[in-house]
């Protein structure tokens, strides 16, 4: 079953990365988005029942220190480039999760030739038509609105207890590790006119219910990607992964099958 | 007895029209409070009423008259201290003025800090005092600035403006946040070797630390007495047992809301709508707009929740009074208190609100000459050497 994974300690240049690792089958790695990092989920397990997935854990998420060399998502793709090397990973399927969809968007515009796959779900990356809500000013009890179809789901997820100081301290430091990534700007304005270099046939996934970036923006990507289809999830929203593990790894497998 | 001192006036130049529920409507009065509450007829009043009551500490004998940064919202209305700074420069004669301070990291470029405070310097004729901030969470949403690299510009535009200051130009500046391949800064400062640095902070101890490693003064404004004498005792440790100095009253500030009247009852009601109205409406920031993620260290964040959670309300108008934190009272009252708590805090300079919250023009004026007759002749008076690193006290042998 899926359920059984390791956690290894993979030594990247000098750098510890935490890296999840579960199942039989191709490889394929998954890039978490701001949260999750760290999550073994029954997604990442319904994945393992095909693939061998690797999730690993981004530099300053988790608990890691945030190192000076991380200052945006570019630093993040040459950065995977050493995982693979340092996993002897060569070609992969590629998925990544919102903010991670932005990553593995990046990371197959610059090295098309390590990507057999590429599954986006809800990524973030490209100059949305609309702006996206700030979750950075919101209070952290209005933020599942825009991620959740169902915010009563959030509240389901919670903790019982009031959050301590250092589970605080924790999630504030990870978020800080966002920041570096999508303060200034979440998206790469340039993204948009290096799509065409992605030669791997590409998976887009939405939430029907996202309201942090809407699956409008994912009819938008399909058209700029050519070589994409767009699978939507009817009551799932950003976090389609947590809400509907497995209508997600369901259209992930079939897209694998067909090629 | 208090160590001698001077007396600043510190000013925030406030909005006094924010809405009473700004709280609950808006979330804050900064960042996304609407500026149509901003009236530029009222502003244009509000704005020469308190350069005028500044303008009038100078001539009642303060030791400096404070101006500071802040951005977008109704808490305190100067985007550029400089500007204020420079119209003082020209309208006083003794007074100093402390820019407490400007915010480097809200500036695309460093340089133009160090050429408008030189300015500034050489118009006043050596009366400027530079504090540098990093601004507070609010402005890195204001201003779209990464706050997890706050720390390592903030450093790096300090050593680009001293050296800017300090050596001669041109020179190159190749560092991790800026490079100028020219850095030759016209004006050159008047003060020798550059006007004093000051540090304003919110209590983080890698502030602490670098301002200690300076010996810049440091001023944590608006906390509770006991938090001060724990951040400035933290500041002198470090001065003495890893840059081998006595750090001095002259290092450290103590701010205080300070309203006098002939009685106390007449004190205490006349200043509490003010008051209360800056506790609720002026400094109303929840959490993750005054501390955004990265901002600061996670020890001193974790610190500051811990910090709130054993003291939900920070501010409280009566409590404030019982524990002096405000002086409100008569001119004894107030002198008597004044002195105390700054002997408590180890602290040399005072720096008063006399003006707060939405606190009228009269009111103020009346304030500040009632303080600068019954009280300011009563405080035993110096001007410091900020820069001054005595060394420790010899040991006793044995």
């Amino acid at each position: 079953m899926g359920e059984n994974y390791r956690t290894e300690q993979l030594e990247v240049r000098g750098y510890q990365v935490p890296v999840q690792i579960g199942g039989k089958g191709e490889p394929l790695l998954l890039l978490h988005g701001a949260g999750g990092a760290g999550l073994w989920t029954p997604f990442h397990a319904a994945l393992a029942e095909r693939f061998t997935v690797y999730a690993p854990v981004h530099p300053g998420f988790a608990g890691t220190p945030l190192p000076d060399w991380v200052k945006s998502v570019a630093d993040l793709v040459y950065h995977y480039m050493d995982v693979l090397n340092a996993l002897g990973l060569r070609r992969i399927t590629l998925a990544g999760i919102s903010l991670g969809g932005w990553i593995a968007t990046e990371f197959a515009v610059t090295r098309p030739d390590l990507v057999q796959r590429l599954v986006l779900m809800a990524p973030i990356g490209v100059r949305p038509d609309s702006p996206m809500p700030d979750l950075f000013i919101l209070d952290p009890q209005e933020a599942p609105r825009y991620l959740f179809a169902d915010p009563k789901m959030a509240a389901a997820l919670r903790p019982a207890a009031p959050p301590s100081a250092e589970m605080i301290t924790a999630m504030w430091s990870e978020q800080a590790a966002v920041a570096r990534l999508i303060w200034k700007r979440p998206y790469n304005p340039q993204l948009e006119r290096r799509l065409h270099h992605i030669t791997a046939p590409v998976l887009l996934l939405w939430g029907a219910e996202d309201r942090l970036v809407p699956a409008a923006h994912g009819r938008k990507l399909q058209k700029l990607i050519g070589n994409a289809q767009l699978v939507v999830i009817e009551g799932a929203g950003h976090v389609a992964p947590l809400e509907k593990p497995g209508e997600m790894a369901q259209a992930i497998l079939r897209f694998a099958s067909a090629g | 007895m208090s160590a001698p001192m001077e007396i600043f006036f510190f000013h925030l130049m406030p909005w006094p029209q924010i809405p009473e529920n700004v709280t609950q409507k808006y979330g804050s009065s900064w960042v996304v409070l609407p500026n149509s509450y901003y009236e530029p007829q009222l502003g244009h009043e509000l704005y020469n009423q308190y350069l005028d009551q500044l303008e009038y500490a100078d001539q009642l004998g303060f030791d400096a008259l404070c101006v500071n940064e802040h951005h977008q919202n109704g808490y305190g209305l100067m985007p550029s201290p400089n500007i204020m700074a420079a119209t003082l420069a020209r309208r006083t004669k003794n007074a100093k003025i402390a820019i407490l301070g400007n915010g480097v990291n809200l500036r695309e470029n460093p340089l133009r800090v160090a050429e408008e405070v030189a300015m500034l310097d050489v118009i006043s004729g050596g009366r400027i005092l530079s504090g540098f901030v990093r601004g507070i969470g609010a402005e890195y949403y204001s201003l779209n600035l990464d706050p997890s690299q706050s720390r390592s510009r903030f450093h790096e535009a300090h050593d680009l403006i001293i050296k800017a200051w300090t050596e001669p130009g041109p020179f190159e500046w190749d560092g991790e946040h800026f490079r100028f391949r020219y850095v030759n800064v016209w004006p050159r400062v008047f003060q020798k070797p550059h006007p004093p640095i000051f540090s304003p902070s919110q209590g983080s101890s890698e502030t602490i630390r670098w301002a200690a490693q300076h010996g810049y003064p440091y001023i944590c404004t608006y906390a509770p007495i006991d938090q001060l004498v724990h951040y400035y005792t933290l500041y002198r440790q470090i001065a003495a047992e890893e840059y081998g100095y006595a750090a001095g009253p002259e290092k450290f500030g103590w701010t205080s809301m300070v309203y006098v009247a002939k009685d106390e009852k007449t004190a205490v009601e006349e200043a509490r709508a003010h008051i209360e109205y800056f506790n609720k409406r002026c400094f109303a920031l929840p959490p993750q707009m005054l501390v955004p993620p990265g901002y600061t260290s996670p020890d001193s964040f974790r610190n500051m929740v811990q910090a709130r959670m054993a003291r939900p309300t920070q501010f409280d108008y009566d409590e404030m009074i019982a524990t002096g934190q405000a002086l409100i009272g008569t001119p004894e009252q107030v002198g008597e208190r004044l002195l105390r708590n700054m002997e408590r805090a180890g602290t040399g300079i005072f720096m008063g609100a006399f003006q707060v919250g939405d606190m009228p023009h009269a009111k103020v004026m009346k304030n500040l000459e009632l303080f600068a007759k019954e009280v300011l002749p009563h405080l035993p008076r110096t001007k410091h050497d900020y820069r001054a690193k005595p060394p420790l006290p010899a040991r006793a042998a044995g």
